[in-house]
């Protein structure tokens, strides 16, 4: 997995949308129908020796009950019924040729990458002696796809998509090595260990910054006036001033000299704001918000990335986690990976942004804040940031509305409740100076981003 | 990279790696390719699923004796529509991958269906008081019926066991040779003549197997068999993980 792979575009719809039909080996080594399409819990611990197959089990029980019926009731052709399956078990015994000792590696490639990427698990089997069939099990790990098996030898090559973004366990394989008459079989269980699946970011290219930017040099065009190349103004000359800055046609209008005036260009500080209060999922598409969420969090991030700023990143919800801003290509992963977790540890409590240091959360920052404004905590959290005076622009993912039936007048008028709701809360943020913008997950995140060009985001002034 | 450490299935019948060659090998050097992949026997064209499901329901038409039920009136035309019935359920072969992943009876008893349909079939077929020819026609059908669900179930030892002569033709043979001894006529006081007669059939079997179990381990199997061997005599070190 290369940068360049990482910060390819995310195309419309998730990578959910892509299904694969999965073939008899798949269907297989998965077991139940449930448990293949969603996560599975780990099997419990496989009996340890070799013991009896299906097949043995089969063959000796009509063996068996034959012979005692035949022994009960004196019909002597009753054991005629034995003789054949009998005869089955005999030709089945394994002789010498029955491994004493088995042995498993498995060696997982690649253990990061992003959703909708393969990820291969090899599983070398050892064991002395002979074996007839390898028949691999498989419990796949949340967020994780099993698309093919390939058995080559004593070589089990599983094959997994990665369907959705976190720190996830690959799963465990139960290898099943029957004898060479399929009379016994043992169980060799191998654990595939933990993948870091990252999400695809949002297709974004625009960054808006603030109305002040920090005093460092940068691409962005500041009002400030400076040494950048952008246009600002002319004023008179003073003593020390280059001649080549000289505005011939307002000198010459003017009958004094004038000087070209440049804006200054300053980089700037982005924070994201993640919520991970809760992750709600759309009743009519199933979209989840902390994945849309995370997913216009990383486009953010790659967007000012690119444009050399410093992006840092706090996610509120269970545990508080920061990064303070930085710069850099690889600093998408650093971000990427401190919020991988936020999924496993959905908490209650109110998070507090004092515990964050100040480095976290430089003053005068552009704080993204990507939330569903589903939860009343939020609010506090945004209204404490504007309080502190950073511009902060709320990027909101929608739930979804409820669904209510067209014939019941009482829900509809309920439901234009619940809208009308929603829009003063919006109101009350943007009167806060917090603009509200909406992403459905689907779009183009920059068509969204894209009026906050016209003007710098303006902070609360303390 | 996760290593399963290498362990000794049977204690008392492990080597000593110092006097075992296999284990002696293994310490020379580094790692080759694992053996070449074994081509898997294919099932035969006629033998399908819907194939085993008729010869299931054959079989437990032919287990419940069908002109003597139907000679019973209402219970026996229901015996023979429930026979019908079970096996339309219990009797296509169960492809699920075992996993002991439930203590339930009836979870158990779904899994097992097969095992369940072929031991009911014989425990009717004994009590239905068939004519001579039909104890053979039980008998071939309860044969078919556990090789094509072996064939189905079991893999590619089924398959392959399918494909080759010797297993259908063992069987047959054995349960052709015990019918056929089955019909001598025995004296009706005599109750040692039926355990004589059960104790020859046993001791014939088990010289049977003795004899197959001896020719197997020394004619030895090979790939060219579909049977998976690593391969020790390839590697020049031990592997880690073993």
């Amino acid at each position: 997995m290369s940068l360049r792979s990482a910060i390819r575009p995310h195309s419309a719809g998730s990578p959910h949308d892509s299904a694969v039909t999965p073939t008899d080996a798949v269907r297989r080594a998965l077991g139940d129908p449930e448990t293949a399409s969603g996560p599975a819990e780990p099997p419990p611990a496989p009996a340890p020796g070799w013991r009896l197959t299906e097949r043995a089990l089969r063959l000796s029980s009509v063996a068996l009950t034959a012979a005692a019926l035949a022994l009960i009731t004196g019909h002597a052709w009753l054991l005629a019924l034995a003789a054949g399956p009998a005869v089955l078990l005999a030709l089945g015994s394994p002789g010498g040729t029955r491994p004493t000792r088995v042995g498993a590696r498995a060696n997982v490639e690649p253990r990061r990458c992003f959703e909708g990427e393969p990820i291969t698990a090899r599983i070398d089997l050892a064991f002395d002696g002979l074996v007839g069939w390898i028949d691999p099990g498989i419990a796949p790990g949340p967020g994780l796809e099993l698309t093919d098996v390939t058995i080559a030898g004593p070589v089990v090559t599983l094959v997994f998509t990665a369907r959705r973004w976190g720190r996830w366990s690959l799963g465990t394989a139960d290898v099943d090595l029957h004898d060479v008459g399929g009379l016994r079989r043992r169980t060799v269980r191998v654990e595939l260990g933990d993948v870091d699946i990252y999400p695809l970011p949002a297709e974004s290219g625009l960054t808006p910054i603030p109305t002040r930017l920090p005093n460092r040099l940068g691409e962005h065009t500041a009002r400030q006036t400076g040494d950048g190349f952008e246009f600002a103004g002319v004023r008179p000359y003073a003593w020390g001033d280059r001649q080549r800055r000289i505005h011939w046609p307002s000198t010459t209008r003017r009958g004094e000299i004038q000087i070209t005036q440049y804006a200054a260009e300053r980089a700037t500080d982005a924070v994201v704001l993640l919520d991970a209060f809760g992750d709600l999922l759309d009743p009519a598409s199933g979209r989840s918000t902390l994945d849309d969420s995370v997913r216009a969090a990383a486009g953010i991030t790659r967007a000012y990335l690119r444009s050399h700023d410093r992006v840092g990143m706090v996610s509120v919800g269970g545990k508080l986690r920061w990064l303070q801003p930085g710069t850099g290509g690889g600093y998408l992963y650093r971000i990427v990976e401190t919020v991988l977790e936020v999924r496993r540890d959905l908490g209650f409590h109110t998070p507090d942004l004092d515990r964050v240091p100040a480095p976290a959360l430089p003053h005068g920052a552009l704080v993204y804040a990507i939330t569903p404004l589903a939860d009343e905590r939020i609010l506090d959290v945004l209204r404490d940031l504007a309080e502190r005076g950073n511009p902060v622009v709320v990027v909101e993912i929608p739930t979804g509305g409820p669904r209510v039936s067209p014939q019941d007048d009482s829900a509809q008028v309920a439901l234009r409740l619940w809208r009308l709701d929603r829009e003063a809360l919006r109101f009350s943020l943007v009167e806060r100076g917090m603009p509200v913008v909406v992403w459905d997950g689907a779009g183009e995140l920059d068509l969204v981003l894209a009026p906050l060009l016209r003007t710098g985001v303006r902070g609360r002034s303390r | 990279m996760t290593d399963v450490p290498m362990t000794d299935v049977n204690p008392s019948t492990a080597k000593d790696p110092a006097t075992d060659a296999s284990t002696a090998v293994v310490t020379q050097p580094p790692a080759a390719p694992p053996t070449p992949t074994p081509t898997l026997p294919s099932l035969p064209s006629a033998l399908s699923t819907r194939t085993v499901l008729l010869l299931g329901v054959a079989l437990a038409l032919a287990a419940v004796n069908p002109s003597h039920s139907a000679s019973r009136g209402p219970a026996g035309w229901l015996l023979l529509v429930a026979a019908v019935a079970a096996a339309i359920w219990a009797a296509p072969a169960v492809t699920r991958r075992p996993t002991s992943d439930t203590i339930l009876w009836i979870s158990r008893l779904i899994r097992h269906r097969n095992t369940a349909f072929a031991v009911a079939c014989t425990v009717l077929a004994a009590f239905s008081d068939p004519a001579i020819w039909l104890t053979a026609v039980d008998a071939a059908l309860l044969l078919a019926y556990l090789l094509a669900v072996d064939a189905f179930a079991a893999g590619p030892i089924g398959a392959r066991q399918l494909r080759g002569d010797i297993a259908p033709l063992a069987s047959a043979a054995a349960s052709a040779i015990v019918l056929l001894g089955a019909q001598a006529p025995v004296n009706p006081g005599a109750v040692w003549g039926r355990i004589v007669a059960a104790l020859a059939v046993a001791a014939a079997a088990s010289a049977a197997g003795a004899a197959l179990w001896l020719r197997q381990t020394r004619t030895g199997i090979s790939e060219r068999d579909g049977l998976i061997r690593f391969d020790w005599r390839r590697l020049r070190d031990k592997p880690r993980h073993l």
